[in-house]
């Protein structure tokens, strides 16, 4: 029975413990699914409907960093009845490097993975292209790793290098794994450094994006120096995180990142004070010049209008010369309130009754000789 | 298999009706029928059946008809109807791994042959039929793992067949009204090119079956009064 074309891998669990035995190494599990159709009488049998099963195929698995193939290895291995394969990467027969030479620095790793079926005769076809997730282990064999609950567990002497997983860290019970730098503990994902493998990965444009990031998987991240942004494949396209556009008006302005206060009004606006709430402008200049303006509120509105000091000053002066013992003298205006007449004889200031509209009375300890100067200054 | 045309239909239906009114014979009977798909290719010319390994199982049918003479009382036109069940067993390869899987098909036809009396001793008939028929799929299914597929209503197997039946049989004459009956058949369609599913796929349904049933002979009117007659010149020759 001639077996049919290609085949697809839907689901793949790789482990993440290392395996430190004979030789080192990591699980790989893969379940193996026809991705043809068989034609059957009737209804067809359709693709990625039933497994692979009893079929010879090749792995070949590949560890590259970001800029080179650190090491390549194949596997020959017969899926299971239910089309499964479970094998150790680590364990095929290398065809670059060995595994043992691996560099594990902590920078970012990938694993590709390749298929060959060796009955459809199309040789290896891409499987997958994924991060490598480890997690740091002593290469020495020498040091320790403790399970505690808590930190303060642990007791000394420690060595450099050695772990500890913390089930319990600042007491909030998220378990941390910790290492010790030869001084301290510290946790061994707490470090700054952008070019490990929980940082993110910088490119220096596009182009270096796109060729670093081929295959692109939904939810790669990467620090694009060209747009000094941070960047997401959302499945169709990159997109930048750095999408929000500020815009002021009304009385603010921009200039670059910094939010100014001035501008034009576009809108009527309200500033709502209250017995508690007051507005205060201090720091103000006295004003010297008649010819300045105030502020005022309008009213029933609260709009603020300006007005010039000069008509909230304005006042009518004359300048009479008495005759002996004259009391009455006329206004130079009608009188709406005597609050706005001041009388002055011969410089000095006086008392006064008005006696009608246009006419007041001197005091009568007031008595005028002739020649005196009588100045009624009126506000209108 | 084979597009159905209405010819076919309107040809065994008016077989069927002709040969109840002048049927001299009317038989009904009962089995069991075993079925495969045979000679299956798909539109790639490779065979992705393997049914080596399973029993065959065995599912019931029905028949009905009626026969009448058209030569010497040894050559019959034989006109019915018939219900037949079919499960086959076979399986697919996915890779070399074999995964079996059953169909269940149920089929109403009609069916026009004839029936001829090859050697004929004492009150036992051996028989040769030849029938050409035409089946109509009235529910299918297909099953394998975990899916299961109608394919009655998904309409990707043939509706409609046309084949034809042989075989042979023993007839045995317990009175002149009454005979009982076994049978041994085979039936297969036309092979042609699958028109309901993929195109190029062809195959054989062939179902071969062992049915057993009881005839009455009715006669005609005409040879009822020939009998009558004859009974009345023995009479008055006594």
């Amino acid at each position: 029975m001639k077996f049919l074309g290609n085949i697809l891998s839907l689901l793949f669990i790789m482990s993440a413990s290392f395996i430190y035995a004979q030789t080192p190494g990591f699980n790989y599990q893969a379940l193996i699914l026809n991705n043809e159709e068989i034609q059957i009488p009737g209804t067809d049998v359709k693709e990625n409907n039933v497994p692979l099963g009893l079929a010879e195929v090749t792995f070949r698995f590949s560890i590259t960093n970001e800029n080179s193939t650190e090491y390549i290895e194949e596997q020959t291995i017969v899926t299971d009845e239910y089309g499964m394969v479970s094998l150790i990467v680590g364990e095929g027969t290398p065809v670059r490097s060995s595994f043992r030479d691996i560099d594990w620095d902590g920078k970012l790793k990938y694993l590709i993975v390749e298929l060959d079926i060796l009955n459809d005769n199309e040789g290896f076809v891409l499987l997958d292209r994924q991060r490598i997730l480890y997690i740091p282990h002593p290469s020495n064999g020498s040091s320790a790793v403790f399970i505690v609950e808590t930190l303060a567990a642990l007791t000394p002497p420690y060595g450099l290098g050695d772990l500890a997983w913390v089930k319990n860290y600042r007491n909030n019970g998220i378990p941390t794994l910790m290492i010790f730098n030869g001084a301290d503990w510290i946790p061994a994902t707490n470090d700054s450094d952008t070019s490990d493998e929980f940082g993110l990965i910088v490119v220096a444009d596009e182009l270096e994006r796109n060729t670093l990031f081929n295959p692109v998987m939904i939810g790669d991240q990467v620090w694009n120096q060209a747009c000094n942004c941070i960047e997401v494949f959302n499945g169709t396209t990159w997109v930048s995180t750095n999408t929000i556009t500020t815009t002021v008006s009304n009385g603010i302005s921009l200039d670059g990142e910094t939010i100014k206060l001035g501008g034009d009004l576009n809108e009527p606006t309200f500033i709502n004070t209250s017995a508690t709430n007051t507005l205060a402008i201090t720091g103000l200049e006295e004003s010297t010049s008649v010819n300045d303006d105030v502020v005022v509120l309008e009213e029933g509105t609260g709009v603020l209008k300006k007005k010039s000091l000069s008509s909230l000053l304005d006042r009518t002066e004359v300048i009479l010369t008495a005759v002996d013992g004259q009391r009455l003298f006329p206004t130079p205006l009608p009188i709406t309130s005597v609050a706005k007449l001041d009388v002055y004889r011969n410089g000095s200031r006086i008392s006064f009754i008005m006696i009608n509209a246009t006419t007041i009375e001197l005091e009568a300890e007031a008595i005028c000789y002739k020649g005196d100067k009588i100045r009624i200054v009126q506000l209108r | 298999m084979y597009k159905i045309k209405p010819q076919n239909i309107i040809l065994l239906v008016f077989l069927v009706i002709v040969n109840s009114a002048m049927a001299q014979e009317i038989y009904v009977g009962s089995g069991f029928s075993t079925a495969t798909f045979e000679d299956y290719v798909n539109s790639s010319g490779e065979n992705t059946l393997d049914d080596s390994g399973y029993s065959k199982s065995k599912q019931p049918l029905f028949e009905s008809g009626g026969r009448f003479d058209i030569y010497k009382d040894r050559l019959q036109v034989d006109v019915g109807a018939h219900y037949n069940k079919y499960r086959i067993k076979t399986s697919f390869y996915s890779g070399n791994l074999r995964i079996p899987m059953t169909y269940n098909l149920s089929y109403v036809g009609l069916k026009a042959g004839l029936n001829l009396d090859v050697i004929r001793y004492k009150k036992i008939n051996f028989q040769f039929h030849v029938h050409l028929y035409n089946d109509w799929l009235v529910q299918g299914t297909n099953t394998y793992e975990n899916e299961i597929i109608d394919l009655y209503e998904e309409q990707t197997i043939d509706n409609s067949v046309l084949g034809f039946h042989r075989g042979l049989g023993l007839e045995y004459q317990v009175t002149k009204k009454f005979s009982c009956y076994l049978r041994y058949n085979v039936a297969s369609n036309f092979k042609e090119a699958n028109e309901d599913s993929t195109s190029g796929e062809e195959y054989i349904l062939k179902a071969k079956s062992i049915r057993i049933g009881v005839s009455f002979n009715i006669g005609t009117e005409k040879e009822k009064e020939t009998e009558k007659e004859t009974e009345k010149e023995s009479e008055k020759k006594e």
